[in-house]
């Protein structure tokens, strides 16, 4: 296994509604970002690895009426799409293709327009999957209808809470620093610059325990990111972000579906998953003591309460205690463990941009090039986090300004 | 020449009640069981895993339940324990099929004791602040229950 690192970066503007470019010319902003940070042209490139939710758009093989935007002619592509877990997904894809061997510089490119479909219609064929057809069988199911991928994610936040001893308050706190992280991202949709707590706390509840200000929101975005290995990244780059570990675990906890019960662990707030795929990627990154050696973390946080359980499941600290660490500050831009500097997935998003955007962020941050969010520490090895399907797929990558074997 | 500043956006059509998902054929047996007010399981012979609806396929060994012959099938308890919760704020979708549409609406994911799975239900006759993990709950049956997936949608303190 070779050696590998992130050579280029490309992210877009996240907004609610791109009027002025279609989906292909949004990857493409995206795609010459990656491409021009990495002073390469496609023709430069061995093979590409792209994803998105189609079900979202509702048009499907995007590679067809796209691959020619983002630099895929006469290129081998693969393409990979696992749900909100679909950019950190795609980025493995193209790790795999640089690390075996195969290829030498890969461009992985993540994106989605969510304006340009309907992603409560898509969901129904992807989170609620068998539960949207069940309905003709007697299952007319008030909780399908509810209130979208909030409707999932509560049953989380519920049982995390009975644990953990997380409250509203600390949700509304997480929230608030999210959203002020974000607003020092120019790439960030929410752009909410000294939005407090109390504000966070005047906004109507959805489902409880989540306000409608614990939530993300629907964006368009893109994200692109070259990969090359060892020998051809220190050509192209002056400082490389190594791609150390990683790993992904889907356990299936079917939060809903009544035929959704895999491999019966019910409990959506235990992530198992989570601490599988962080345990095998920190093994493969030589990371002994995660909550020593990672100087910062990007979870993927559509919901303010999930900072803290992903916090913990990404084996940063003792579960239950996440609550704590932020009371004490450890996850601000300026504490001992900042954690999601970018603003979250609760501040931008673009579904299947959003967790390659987390790998993005982290290699950024390495790089010293995040900024005004940039963190006051100096990060050296960083964790990333994508979450796919019904909190079931787990997807880790860690990153550092060194890589592990040599 | 003007600069356009918007695409133009040309909606589409796509049918999704034209897919369709098969479903295990055993459900037939357990809906019945509802009809009677019983809820079938499916008991892996193997690692003993309990789950309700039945499944073919145990995901934990990954061995084959035997439901054609009935020597996996087991009776369940129509009672239960919360594991995770929600109170739904939101005007919910035209539709829905809560007891009180006067009521905020509660979610409950219960397991059912002697179950190893979790489903999805309404709690009703119970205030929101009543609510809590690890609660106990049992399903509010209908008088004469239908026979579907419905009748276990309801379930209420016991």
């Amino acid at each position: 296994m070779r050696n590998l690192a992130i050579v280029g970066i490309g992210l877009t503007k996240h907004v609610s509604k791109r009027r002025d470019v279609n989906i292909p010319e949004l990857v493409y902003e995206a795609v010459k970002a990656a491409l021009d940070d990495a002073g390469i042209h496609p023709k430069d490139l061995d093979a590409l690895v792209t994803g998105n939710m189609p079900a979202f758009e509702g048009i499907n093989c995007p590679e067809l009426w796209g691959g020619g935007y983002w630099g895929g002619y006469r290129k081998p592509l693969i393409r990979i799409t696992t749900g909100g877990s679909t950019g950190a997904s795609v980025a493995q894809g193209a790790f795999y293709l640089v690390a075996s061997g195969l290829y030498d510089i890969v461009l992985a490119v993540a994106f989605e327009k969510q304006s340009d479909g309907n992603t409560t219609i898509g969901l129904n064929t992807t989170a609620l999957a068998d539960v949207a057809n069940m309905t003709a069988y007697g299952l007319s199911g008030p909780e399908i209808e509810a209130s979208g991928a909030i409707g999932l994610f509560v049953y989380q936040a519920t049982s995390y809470m009975a644990k953990s001893g997380c409250t509203i308050e600390h949700i509304d706190r997480a929230a608030a620093m999210l959203r002020n992280n974000a607003a020092k991202n120019p790439y960030a949709h929410l752009q909410q610059a000294g939005v407090t707590a109390a504000d966070i706390a005047k906004t109507p509840m959805i489902s409880y325990p989540l306000r409608f200000g614990h939530t993300c929101p629907t964006s368009d975005g893109a994200c692109a990111m070259v990969l090359a290995t060892e020998e051809k990244a220190r050509k192209l780059s002056r400082k490389p972000v190594w791609v150390n570990g990683w790993a992904a675990c889907s356990e299936e906890p079917a939060i809903v579906g009544l035929f959704g019960a895999g491999s019966i662990n019910v409990d959506p707030a235990e992530q198992r998953s989570c601490k599988l795929a962080a345990t095998k990627a920190y093994a493969m990154a030589g990371i002994k003591e995660p909550w020593k050696e990672i100087d910062l973390a990007e979870p993927y946080v559509p919901f303010a309460y999930q900072l803290f359980i992903y916090f913990e499941r990404l084996l940063l600290c003792d579960e239950g205690n996440a609550p704590r660490l932020f009371d004490k500050g450890v996850m601000e831009l300026d504490g001992n463990l900042p954690t999601c500097p970018s603003g979250a997935v609760v501040s931008s998003n673009a579904i299947g941009a959003a967790a390659m955007i987390r790998i993005a962020e982290c290699a950024l941050q390495i790089k010293g090039e995040a900024g005004q969010r940039q963190v006051t520490k100096d990060v050296h090895n960083a964790v990333a986090h994508g979450l796919g399907g019904q909190a079931n797929l787990n997807v880790v990558t860690v990153l550092s300004d060194m890589p592990s074997r040599r | 020449m003007t600069q356009i500043e918007e695409h133009i956006s040309i909606s589409g059509k796509w049918p999704l009640s034209a897919y369709t998902w098969k479903v295990e054929k055993f459900l037939d047996r357990f809906t019945e069981g509802l009809h009677n007010k019983k809820i079938f399981g499916a008991k892996c012979s193997n690692c003993g895993t309990v789950f309700v609806p039945p499944v073919v396929i145990c995901a934990r060994c990954h061995s084959r339940m035997r439901l054609e012959k009935d020597q996996d099938w087991v009776w369940v308890s129509d009672m239960g324990t919360v594991i995770a919760y929600s109170i739904s704020y939101l005007a919910v979708a035209d539709g829905l099929r809560t007891r009180d549409p006067e009521k905020r609406p509660l979610f409950i994911l219960v397991r059912l004791d002697g179950t190893d799975t979790a489903i999805f239900a309404e709690l009703i006759e119970a205030p929101d602040e009543k609510i809590r993990v690890g609660m106990r709950v049992k399903v509010a049956w209908q008088e004469v229950p239908k026979g579907d997936l419905g009748d276990i949608l309801f379930f209420e303190p016991s």
